[in-house]
């Protein structure tokens, strides 16, 4: 009977796993296949570096947190670096080293600078490898965590401070600890749901002593407060048994955030940096037993909620540091500061991270908003690593330049213009900036090359003249000498994509121009709440003041015209209204309470009016500034009248944007704060897209009209690009059940490679260009394993002029074909003649047939070449380019056979000669042997030595076939006469060969038939070709 | 008591699965896939192929002689590069490099040879090559389930191979080894598997980078026991100084 029981058990858990398992969607990631985002930076200005540690042994070992850009690891001081977090939540708000074991790295997720646009984490990691694998150790809803202390006694000790959700309140903050490497964890320290710990410091003499300081705080969309009865600085002597509240000194009122650093050098020495009505550092020389008021100054009371954190010098007691908008030092303990930039200072400010050598107190790493500097000098000068990638977008657009340009702004970082292709790939310097302050929208006017709006915070809009560098100011003002427009933070411009004349720029009301912003017409009423309790931003920041406009509140976020009907405007604002016209902006209705499943009042993040239907719209809906991490992503069909949910449990967190193709409508991309989503059903089922786009937020994503490609806005991690997006259009069910389908493919138009010198060190960031060779593109059922498979070329006779290896995996695969002739048969002694002798020439133009060859199945596709029209070449040039060319590719053959049969009959006289007894004889085949070596010196040089200056016939022919090759249009005069030269000279050569191979040879073979000897054969055209 | 019922099986599911295979299980049913007895008992093994690097296709030859001897051959523009090993020594030869005369392995890539010349395999008799190799656990590979095996030469390279668990060939191979002094890794991908006289090798390798593709290398043809006398791996004669780098 129990048997039976077991069996059923048994049954009913297979069978359960089995229907999971047929619940699950038939799409995975690995659909993908191939398919990758590249990523183009920039790193010229880096992003917002919040952790940074260093092994004390070496340090050139050196992990870099970033707010929303991974982590990065450079074994080198920072030449160059590795992303080692690429599979997890890209924020980071604190690392660090095991200095007992540098393999061993622990992981805060979650940046602890509570800004508006602060990203959320997942717990805690640790790696026992140097960061090859992640062991995610929980502490989930912790979401952001500003430090963590391994006890360099006992490093199993690890203590976690813990901010807790910035967004509203959780049990799940304070102090952690664990004493098992993080199987288990104790939360030792919690005062309540409302305060987190904002910093930790352990006495590291004595590790049992940590002073933690505890953070009473809130953001909201519209506020922030810092500071509540739940702050203060808090300190345990039993390593986080009992923790004492420390009375640092009385009448300080409600206190804010706290920061705590022990001296490194005398222990004995504790700071403090406390916000409060007055805040000020402090300092206690008796650890902690009594304190004293060091400074007030501004420059170490500026804006806690950002730059609360002091970093005393590791040798010097009476050094200390403070990051801040800028930096200062002070060297009387924290009593007077001043700049450490005696000789420098070019450095971004917005300071939080600064890690000093411990036994070289010169060298620094500092993170900024800006990224990433390092100092040898105790902060006088600083160098930027301009190799981080991690720029923090807010919006991307693009132009239709040839090699198209992205346009975006970054997260106090200004807006920028960057190609999407360049010479050797995209460097920093191809990268231009445009404007200053905070970067959002920055959008190329569609009719005019000259001019590019873009914006700063809180709606500053700008109309900006590249020829000249001209900047206008071209904002709406209100009508009314009493009304304020209220301005997005990040404030929403649109173009028409009905009429390129058209711009629209939202506050509470919805602006447009016709004049490039010279006048606007209000086309709306106050869409928004206009809720006057979210509108006292004046008051925002609790203790400290903070009014930046980031927390500008009910206002138009988000603006989409119809691209089907221009009359149609859509229009989302923060505080959680959409609304729509259908009668260019007459009458609005607020289609907001249609949505089913939404809380009121959450922030409408992205509305985008179908490209396909009139009536269809998207609108995604973020409601994680309530506390709200749900994924809200909605369509209509009947213009806001009802709406359906495209949210499943596939995607992780919040979303924050969707973008449709234009040409499928059920392919659409969906950006969320833990990277890229893809439906190919039109929001049934959502795969995550792994292909080198991390769990990174995405903020805004367009799809090139002509390119196809897919660029996308990442908060943390730059622009990325995954390249003509076709074969997901294709992905149909008939194809996804093929065993092998080959995409249809655009015309490759045939380029010469660019070449560029500058070798600006390792020091840099390069973008990826795109491909440059003819894609082969197809999808497979499976990854191929067992048996042959390879891609084949056939030109238009039926000739194979090319295999390939194919690609292997499942999904989508990418075959590159170089569209060009193997290179010229040659025997090159000197590495000058095989370089120049490398490259065949490129195929004509016109259509090729591809044969897919997986074990017995072929598949079948074609691929067109054409030229380069951009080129402006003649054809009739063009055609003698590839004539030319191809003449002296067969001379360099021809050359080289020759000079084979030279060396080979050379040999062979040699070797029978020696069984050859008659004087004569030998005589003959000597002076033969002689005067071969001697064409065949004339022919090839024969030293391997490149700079032996030797030239010699199939040189100079290839000097001029190097020449040909690297230009698409008409040859010189010269190239042509000193072919035609060559070929005459060659042919000398020829015929004295024949005339050996003739009479000669077969005189010398009719007298070693007489002596019995073997004759002598020469190699032949057709075996020399197969050899 | 349903419950407690339900979590011991789970507990014997579990553990069964994390017994299913120990080190040497997989690796003994990746020796029957791939024929390793019938391997074992030849005694040279000669390979063509290409070596795809860009846009520039290389044909090469390899020879592979028993226990550990190896040379290689190929050639780019008529210019023949080369290397060899005899068990102990190693050279290369580089005419692109400006010298046609053979030039010693370091003793740093003579270790590196040992991986590369070794005939039966990395993984065969590991124990008595000084290696350790550990099952970490199973990983997807194109949703492809896999045993993942890491290796631990004594020179502290690590190389861990990802086994098909139905298969039992390797799908991927990650290596992370020093050269002068400095960390590297690569990616080594394999696939076109065949037979060659019951003998399984992959035909297709494909080496990356950073998730980049460096080579590509394309066999074309596997034989086994042809006559390769042990002069091919010994270190040439240097021979007599050339007056050829003087332009006549």
């Amino acid at each position: 009977m129990k048997r039976v029981i077991y069996f059923a058990l048994f049954a009913a858990l297979i069978f359960s796993v089995q229907n999971l398992d047929a619940q699950t969607s038939k799409l995975t990631s690995s659909f993908f296949g191939s398919m990758e985002a590249r990523e183009i930076g920039p790193a010229v200005m880096s992003g917002r570096i919040l952790s940074i540690d260093a092994f004390n042994d070496d340090p050139r070992l050196v992990y870099i947190g970033a707010a929303s850009g991974g982590l990065w690891k450079s074994t080198n001081g920072g030449t160059t670096f590795k992303e080692v977090f690429k599979d997890h939540v890209q924020t980071i708000g604190a690392v660090a080293i095991n200095q007992k074991n540098k393999e061993n790295i622990w992981v805060g997720t979650g940046e602890t600078r509570t800004r508006n646009s602060i990203s959320i984490g997942d717990g805690v990691y640790k790696t026992s490898n140097g960061g090859e694998k992640w062991e995610h150790l929980g502490l989930e809803n912790t979401e952001h965590i500003s430090k963590i202390i391994i006890n360099p006694e006992n490093t199993d000790e690890v203590y976690v401070a813990a901010l807790g959700k910035v967004w509203g309140q959780n049990e799940e903050r304070g102090v952690f600890k664990t004493t098992d490497g993080g199987k288990t964890w104790n939360k030792i320290l919690f005062v309540n749901d409302g305060t987190g710990c904002a910093d930790l410091a352990m006495d590291l003499s004595n590790p049992n002593v940590l002073y933690a300081g505890m953070w009473d705080f809130q953001r909201k969309a519209y506020t922030f407060r810092s500071g509540g009865p739940g702050s203060g600085l808090y300190r345990t002597t039993d390593a986080g048994n009992n923790w004492n509240k420390v009375d640092i000194a009385s009448d300080m009122g409600e206190l804010g955030r706290i920061a705590v650093a022990f001296s490194p050098v005398s222990p004995k020495i504790i700071y403090a940096l406390v916000e409060s009505k007055k805040t000020g550092l402090y300092r206690s020389t008796d650890s902690g037993k009594t304190w004293e008021l060091r400074t007030t100054a501004q420059v170490v009371a500026d804006r806690p909620f950002y730059f609360s954190y002091i970093v005393p010098d590791p040798v010097d007691t009476n050094r200390l540091y403070k990051p801040g908008f800028f930096m200062v030092v002070s060297d009387d303990g924290g009593f007077s500061f001043t700049s450490p930039f005696i000789e420098g200072g070019n450095v971004h400010g917005d300071m939080h991270a600064l890690w000093i050598n411990p036994k070289n107190n010169s060298q620094m790493y500092l993170g900024t908003d800006g990224g990433l500097y390092m100092s040898y000098d105790r902060a006088s000068t600083w160098v930027h690593a301009q190799n981080l990638p991690i720029s923090q977008f807010y919006h991307v657009a693009v132009d239709n330049e040839k090699s198209y340009n992205v346009y975006g702004g970054l997260q106090d970082n200004g807006s920028w213009v960057g190609p999407s292709e360049g010479i050797g790939g995209i460097s920093n310097s191809d990268w231009q900036s445009v404007g200053y302050g905070d970067g959002f929208n920055v959008i190329p006017d569609p009719s005019d090359r000259n001019i590019i709006y873009w914006q700063y915070q809180g709606g500053n809009l700008m109309r900006y003249y590249k020829n000249t560098g001209e900047i206008k100011e071209v904002k709406p003002f209100s009508d009314n000498s009493e009304e304020k427009l209220r301005f997005n933070w990040d404030t929403p411009i649109a173009f028409s994509p009905t009429n390129s004349g058209v711009m629209y720029v939202g506050s509470q009301y919805l602006y447009r121009t016709t004049n490039r912003g010279d006048s606007w017409q209000k086309i709306s009423p106050d869409l928004t709440t206009n809720d006057p309790e979210k509108q006292k931003q004046e008051e925002s920041g609790g203790l400290t003041i903070d009014n930046s406009t980031a927390e500008n509140h009910c206002t138009i976020y988000t603006i989409s015209e119809s691209p089907k009907n221009s009359r149609i405007i859509w229009a989302g604002t923060d505080d959680g209204n959409l609304q729509v016209t259908d009668d260019d902006g007459e009458s609005w209705t607020d289609v907001t309470s249609n949505i089913t499943g939404i809380p009121k009042n959450t922030w409408c993040a992205k509305v985008q009016a179908s490209n396909h239907d009139a009536n269809t719209s998207y609108a995604v809906f973020d409601g994680h500034r309530n506390g709200d991490k749900k994924v809200y992503v909605y369509k209509t069909t009947d213009l806001g009248v009802t709406w359906a949910s495209l949210a499943t449990e596939s995607i992780e967190t919040f979303a924050r944007t969707i973008t449709e193709d234009f040409v499928n409508p059920n392919l659409l991309f969906l950006g969320t704060e833990y990277g890229l989503y893809i439906t190919i059903d039109g929001g049934k089922e959502w795969v995550r897209f792994e292909g080198k786009v991390p769990k990174v937020p995405i903020y805004e994503m367009v799809i090139h009209p002509t390119e196809n490609d897919l660029v996308i806005a990442t908060h943390g991690r730059g622009i990325l690009i995954i390249d003509d997006i076709t074969p997901l259009r294709m992905l149909t069910d008939q194809i996804l059940s093929s065993e092998l389908t080959i995409f249809p493919s655009e015309p490759y138009t045939i380029t010469n490679p660019r070449y560029a010198t500058g070798l600006s060190g390792d020091q840099e960031f390069w973008g990826s260009n795109p491909k440059s060779s003819a894609i082969i593109s197809y999808y497979m059922q499976k990854r191929h394993v067992f048996g042959d498979m390879s891609v084949e070329i056939y030109n238009s006779y039926g000739e194979l002029l090319k295999t390939l290896p194919a690609g292997k995996n499942k999904g989508i695969n990418y075959v590159e074909w170089a569209v060009r002739k193997k290179p010229p048969k040659v025997k090159a002694a000197n590495p000058m003649l095989a370089f120049r002798t490398a490259f065949g020439p490129t195929f004509p133009p016109g259509e090729y047939t591809v044969k897919i060859k997986k074990g017995e199945n072929v598949y079948e596709g074609k691929i067109t070449l054409q030229t380069d029209p951009s080129t402006g070449h003649l054809a009739e040039d063009m055609n003698l380019q590839y004539e030319t060319l191809n003449r002296a590719y067969t001379l360099l053959e021809d050359i080289s056979f020759t000079d084979r049969q030279a060396t080979d009959l050379m040999e062979k006289l040699n070797r029978a000669k020696e069984k050859v007894s008659s004087d004569e004889l030998k005589n003959s085949m000597t002076e033969l042997s002689n005067r071969l070596e001697k064409m065949h010196k004339e022919l090839v040089a024969t030293s391997p030595n490149r700079l032996s200056g030797e030239v010699k016939l199939a040189e100079k022919v290839a000097d001029i076939y190097s020449g040909i090759i690297s230009y698409s249009g008409k040859p010189t005069d010269s190239q042509i006469s000193g072919l035609n030269l060559f070929t005459g000279v060659y042919d000398n050569y020829r015929e004295q060969m024949n005339k050996i191979l003739g009479e000669e040879l077969m005189m010398i073979n009719s007298e070693l038939k007489g002596l019995n000897l073997e004759e002598i054969k020469v190699i032949t055209r057709e075996e020399y070709d197969k050899s | 008591m349903k419950n407690q019922t339900l979590s011991f099986l789970m507990i014997i599911m579990i553990t069964t699965l994390s017994l299913a295979q120990t080190v040497d299980e997989i690796l003994e049913q990746h020796f029957a896939v791939i024929g390793q007895e019938k391997l074992l008992a030849t005694s040279t093994m000669m390979t063509k192929g290409k070596i795809i690097q860009g846009q520039f296709e290389i044909p090469f030859t390899s020879y592979h002689k028993k226990p550990m001897s190896f040379r290689s051959e190929a050639e780019f523009q008529g210019m023949k590069i080369s290397s060899g090993f005899d068990g102990t020594q190693g050279w290369s030869i580089n005419p692109m490099m400006g010298s046609t005369d053979p030039q010693p392995m370091t003793e740093e890539q003579i270790d590196r040879m040992k991986i590369q010349a070794d005939y039966e395999g990395l993984y065969y008799n590991y124990k008595e090559k000084g290696y350790t190799v550990e099952l970490i656990g199973k990983e997807n590979v194109d949703d492809i389930e896999t045993y993942v095996l890491k290796l631990t030469r004594p020179s502290g390279d690590v190389i861990t191979t990802y086994i098909d668990a139905e298969n039992y060939v390797p799908l991927k191979m990650l290596t992370k080894i020093k050269m002068q002094g400095v960390e590297t890794e690569a990616e080594t991908i394999f696939s076109n598997y065949k037979p060659v006289n019951d003998i399984l090798a992959a035909y297709s390798v494909e080496t990356k980078m950073n998730g980049q593709t460096v080579m590509q290398m394309v066999l074309e043809e596997i034989t086994y026991d042809v006559e390769i006398p042990d002069s091919m791996f010994e270190m040439p004669e240097v021979t007599a100084p050339s007056d050829s780098t003087k332009s006549e």
